[in-house]
């Protein structure tokens, strides 16, 4: 690597002072600076930004919690102390941008990391999303209800809704655990399940072989003695209240609310090199690859290779991750990755205007994902993977809604997605589909700054501070004005600039899709300019010109390729990538960029990351 | 027929039944008491609504009755309410945080600093008084809310110690099974064997597998594991408050499990009214049958994304606040929306004020928090806040005033609160934001 002079981490659980409101009144309205650090995603502001800008509706990202250093721009102006006024100066004047290594600065350094000492972060006790949840029993019972939907949702801290921090369980959980376990018992084909009779002469080794069986993939280890001998002891209780089928689904019951099942326990590796540190047991990497691959429990394979002590090295773990990356399970659970870094679970409730949109629907909204899903799922399992691809492929898949919304020609059907190629001039790739634009559109109009969030955020890993109250009310939409002059005052007046300037030529771009993603032409009666201009990147900055181009900026980006296995760290260890972690980074990033920018491959090497295959328990 | 309609028609026969031989004979043991007009519990209630107390219509002055143009709805019941005026919810620009929806949610009911930028720093009120008073119920307290469209800290509302957030049921039928169908104990079929309890059983063996786990965890693990042990160990405690359901159920005259319907979809703005009676209705019923004596409601995030389409306001709350002149330059919107959450608390108000218990009605004996985090939300002001104790808390709080607090804390509420519940503490929160409890609440 060596790109970077110095790394500065922040430290964790940094509490930010408030940030007073520092702008003046100016023509009339109230602006507001940017005189915050700007910071790199994840150690500010837990700051869920807030969306609290009059003109755009709807909650924008829940910002990353303050638990975690992370990188910062390694720029002289935000670690040397005599440098000018800049990113981390809160006396700097309003206007200082916050990303701008300042003078002197590298921008080749910025959100780069290096590896010093080899070390890992902490790994605080995880419980199951309630997705894992879902798709546990159903890879365990073959029960395909999803009782999680009922659970109260986690908590999203961040971009992700695995966060460890947050996975508590609060007394209503415990009730609908208890209340699972007990349905999906009644439910269970005892018969099925166990294959023999559990009762009569070799009832015995029927039910201890189906306790042992089912509780090494529900608990992702071996079950002790004293475990199995508890089992089939409440086995023995509830057969002679009742009968043999009730013993058995008090054992499924019991396994399904212990907190063997519930939370990953790590607690059996071995001596590590690494400072503090273990390396994982067989079981545990198992435990983690499911988790990681299919947000899940592991398969008998993946336990028995761990029982032979064959899931152990850096090859065994990657053939096993591409193995698993094969497997159907795969799809949904690395989906749902995709969706949360992509901010899609906001899709669902983003509410338009029916004025202003009336071709907005529950049935537009739902093609909209199921669009963004059959993408994502084509892109990684039949196409080539790569994150160039994602972010600029030339098509979709549309039903005839969607296709008539992208003034395309060739689907027919309401319900059938067909693989059609867009107007290369007008769209390429994941950032142009109408679900990230509706997401991250307003009410009634585009919205630059939630979509110029979005790149900054999402795919730059670079975060801002929230905006402050008191925001004035913009000018109302008119005819005459397009969406995009609304905007000016945050470029031609120093208050804004700070911030806005990160922000607004990142969406600016995007102004020739409306609010739900219809391309347009004209807006307010006026032509759209689509005009944008990149700055504060480590390698993409300069002018643009409409959604297309951004789009292939953004896949040259050597910075955006250092982003993705960031998102992917956090997503996989469910906090912040820590100061430590900066050697399972290094090495990520160099894996992601040696395989050219292969999705597949980059959760390959994150299973083989030392972050991955060794843990350090919270102090 | 659902399940739900069923127990719902046979608990009816069985109070049918009871009628002429006595109702206090049959009631389980945590009903009794209820019976008895000595022993009418005390129950604290919050609601929470989004947006802040608007100030752009005519407003309650300090010392007069009139509660104003936004607050009409509910003038009926002034006798029985304390307006507070001026309140400061001195903690919230304290220590770690987000922007004002972000603090002022999680700080509102905790009165001290964030422990990080996600999580609250300490118990909230109701979660307080739950500990005093909750487990004479078997649940110690009921949490409800109205579409919660994304669950991030703008959301969380209580909190049962730092980093522990309290989340909230949003729909009204999987919270009726909880509160009725798994609480209320259920008739024995004369002659049958009681089914053997699977319940009972997964708790039992998960709370030994939770002992055996936690020796091998280290403390921050052991901290997250307990969560889920002191869980277990509430439901535990709600068993044995409970009598088996072999001696027979049913509650006391009167407190009859609510008609629910049939579900809709909780995530539909067109449902948010409903979903919201039907909460309301609910958590009247638990309380009434003291399921529970500590409950909370909460519409949407604070950071409102309601258009109130059903008003014919279709602009979402939360541009709604930020003064957005392209969707509502004169105001008239706001003016309906606001209003409209009064009529809500007038709906839970009646509804309380109709249920005669003892020398008075549940409203007699109930105290009820309605809170927002604003006082002006486009400014994201935690000062000057207006918040409303209505009901008495038995007589507790002397009512009928409009209080000006003249800045003083919001935790010096709280404190009043605890102490109307027994609790003797003189400060809530972080002390450095408590000048004790508020005086003229019960002068």
């Amino acid at each position: 690597m060596g790109r970077a002079p110095q790394t500065k981490f922040v430290s964790p659980g940094r509490a930010r002072a408030p940030r007073a409101l520092t702008a003046p009144v100016w023509l009339g309205l109230l602006l507001y600076a940017c005189t915050g650090d700007i910071e790199p995603y994840g150690t500010s502001s837990g700051a869920p930004a807030d969306p609290s800008r009059p003109w755009a509706s709807g909650p924008d990202v829940p910002g990353a919690p303050g638990t975690g250093p992370n990188w910062v721009p390694g720029a002289p102006g935000s670690n040397d102390p005599n440098a000018p006024p800049g990113s981390n100066d809160p006396n700097a004047p309003p206007g200082s941008n916050p990303l701008d290594p300042g003078a002197g600065g590298d921008p080749s350094s910025i959100n780069m990391v290096e590896c010093i000492t080899p070390a890992i972060g902490v790994n605080p006790l995880r419980r199951l999303t309630h997705a894992e949840y879902d798709n546990s029993v159903k890879d365990l019972l073959g029960d395909a209800t999803r009782p999680g939907l009922q659970f109260p949702a986690d908590t999203q801290i961040g971009l992700f809704n695995n966060t460890a921090e947050a996975q508590t369980v609060p007394v209503l959980l415990a009730d609908q655990y208890l209340d699972a376990a007990v349905a999906l018992a009644e439910a269970a084909n005892v018969g099925t399940l166990l294959g023999c009779t559990p009762s009569g002469a070799n009832g015995g080794t029927c039910l201890r072989g189906f306790v042992e069986k089912f509780g090494r993939r529900a608990f992702r280890r071996p079950l002790t003695t004293a475990e199995a001998d508890g089992l089939v002891g409440t086995y023995t209780t509830a057969s002679a209240a009742q009968d043999a089928n009730t013993g058995v689904r008090a054992v499924i019951a019991g396994m399904l609310s212990s907190p063997n099942f519930l939370f990953r326990p790590e607690t059996g590796g071995s001596p590590s090199a690494l400072p503090g540190a273990k390396n994982a047991t067989a079981f545990e990497l198992a435990g983690r690859l499911a988790s990681l691959i299919w947000a899940s429990v592991p398969d008998d394979e993946l336990l028995d290779l761990a029982a032979a002590g064959q899931l152990t090295t850096k090859e065994q773990v990657g053939e096993q991750a591409r193995r698993m990356l094969m497997d159907e399970r795969a799809k949904p659970a690395m989906a749902s990755f995709y969706f949360q870094w992509f901010g899609l679970d906001l899709l669902e409730t983003a509410t338009k205007d029916k004025t202003a949109y009336p071709k907005y629907s529950d049935a537009l909204r739902d093609a909209m994902e199921e669009e963004t899903k059959r993408f994502v799922d084509d892109v990684l399992w039949e196409g080539d993977a790569k994150l160039a691809t994602l972010l600029t492929a030339d098509y979709s898949f549309l039903n005839k809604p969607l296709a008539e919304l992208y003034g395309v020609t060739g689907p027919t059907s309401d319900t059938e997605f067909v693989r059609t190629p867009l107007n290369k001039d007008q769209r390429l790739g994941v950032l142009t589909q109408g679900s990230v634009l509706s997401a991250f559109g307003a009410a009634q109009q585009s919205s630059p700054v939630k979509r110029g969030k979005w790149v900054r955020l999402r795919m730059l890993c670079q975060d801002l501070p929230d905006p402050p109250a008191n925001i004035p009310q913009l000018p109302a939409l008119e005819d005459g004005i397009s969406n995009r002059e609304r905007f000016a005052m945050h470029t031609n007046n120093p208050a804004c600039s700070g911030c806005h300037s990160l922000i607004d030529g990142l969406g600016f771009g995007l102004e020739h899709y409306d609010g739900i993603g219809e391309y347009r032409a004209m807006d307010q009666g006026v032509a759209v300019n689509a005009s944008g201009q990149i700055n504060s990147t480590r390698d993409i900055d300069g002018a643009y010109n409409g959604g297309p181009e951004l789009a292939q900026r953004l896949a040259q980006s050597e910075q955006v390729r250092d982003c993705a296995p960031e998102q992917l760290m956090r997503y996989a260890m469910g906090r912040e990538a820590e100061e430590e972690d900066a050697c399972s980074v290094v090495a990520l990033r160099e894996a992601f960029a040696a395989s050219n920018g292969d999705l597949k491959e980059l959760v390959v090497a994150l299973a083989q990351t030392d972050a991955f295959m060794s843990y350090r328990q919270p102090e | 027929m659902t399940m739900d309609e069923r127990f719902v028609l046979s608990r009816r026969a069985l109070l049918g039944s009871m009628g002429a031989l006595g109702v206090s004979a049959f009631l389980p043991r945590h009903l009794r008491s209820v019976a008895s007009a000595q022993a009418i519990p005390t129950r604290f209630v919050v609601v929470h609504v989004p947006e802040g107390m608007w100030s752009g219509a005519a407003r309650p002055s300090a010392g007069g009755t009139s509660l104003g143009t936004i607050f009409d709805a509910f003038q009926a019941h002034q006798p029985k309410i304390n307006t507070i005026l001026n309140l400061n919810m001195r903690s919230r620009d304290e220590g770690p945080g987000g922007d004002g929806h972000h603090r002022g949610v999680p700080h509102m009911l905790t009165g001290t600093e964030m422990q990080n930028e996600s999580n609250a720093g300490g118990i909230s009120v109701d979660q307080k008084v739950a500990n005093a008073i909750g487990k004479m119920s078997p649940i110690a307290s009921l949490q409800l809310a109205v579409r919660i469209v994304y669950g991030d800290t703008n959301s969380k509302l209580l909190w049962s110690g730092a980093g522990r957030a309290v989340p909230a049921q949003q729909s009204p039928w999987e919270a009726y099974k909880r509160v009725f169908a798994g609480v209320m104990p259920t008739e024995p079929v004369a002659g049958e064997k009681p089914p053997f309890d699977l319940r009972k059983s997964a708790l039992d063996y998960s709370l030994q597998e939770v002992q055996s786990l936690r020796s091998r965890l280290s403390a921050p693990d052991q901290h997250m594991l307990d969560s889920y042990h002191e869980s277990l160990r509430d439901i535990e405690r709600r068993l044995t408050t409970l009598p088996p359901p072999t001696t027979g159920g049913g509650g006391m005259a009167g407190c009859t499990p609510p008609t629910m319907g049939s579900a809709v979809d909780i995530k539909a703005e067109s449902n948010y009214v409903k979903i919201g009676q039907l909460q309301m209705d609910l958590m009247v019923a638990a309380l009434q049958c003291n399921v529970t004596r500590v409950a909370s409601l909460q519409y949407g995030n604070s950071n409102d994304q309601c258009s109130y389409s059903w008003l014919g306001v279709n602009a979402i709350g939360h541009d709604l606040a930020h003064n957005n002149n392209s969707v509502d330059s004169s105001g008239a919107k706001k003016l309906k929306v606001f209003q409209w959450y009064s009529t809500q608390a007038k709906y839970l108000l009646d509804k309380m004020a109709s249920i005669p218990e003892g020398s008075g009605t549940m409203l007699d004996n109930t105290l009820i928090l309605w809170v927002s985090e604003f006082s002006d939300s486009n400014g994201h002001a935690s000062d000057k806040l207006l918040w409303f104790l209505m009901g008495n808390a038995n007589g507790y709080f002397k009512t009928g005033k409009i209080i000006n607090a003249d800045g003083k804390s919001t935790n010096d509420v709280h404190t009043s609160i605890c102490n109307a519940f027994g609790i003797a503490d003189t400060t809530f929160g972080n002390p450095a934001y408590c000048g004790g409890p508020l005086a003229a609440l019960t002068a």
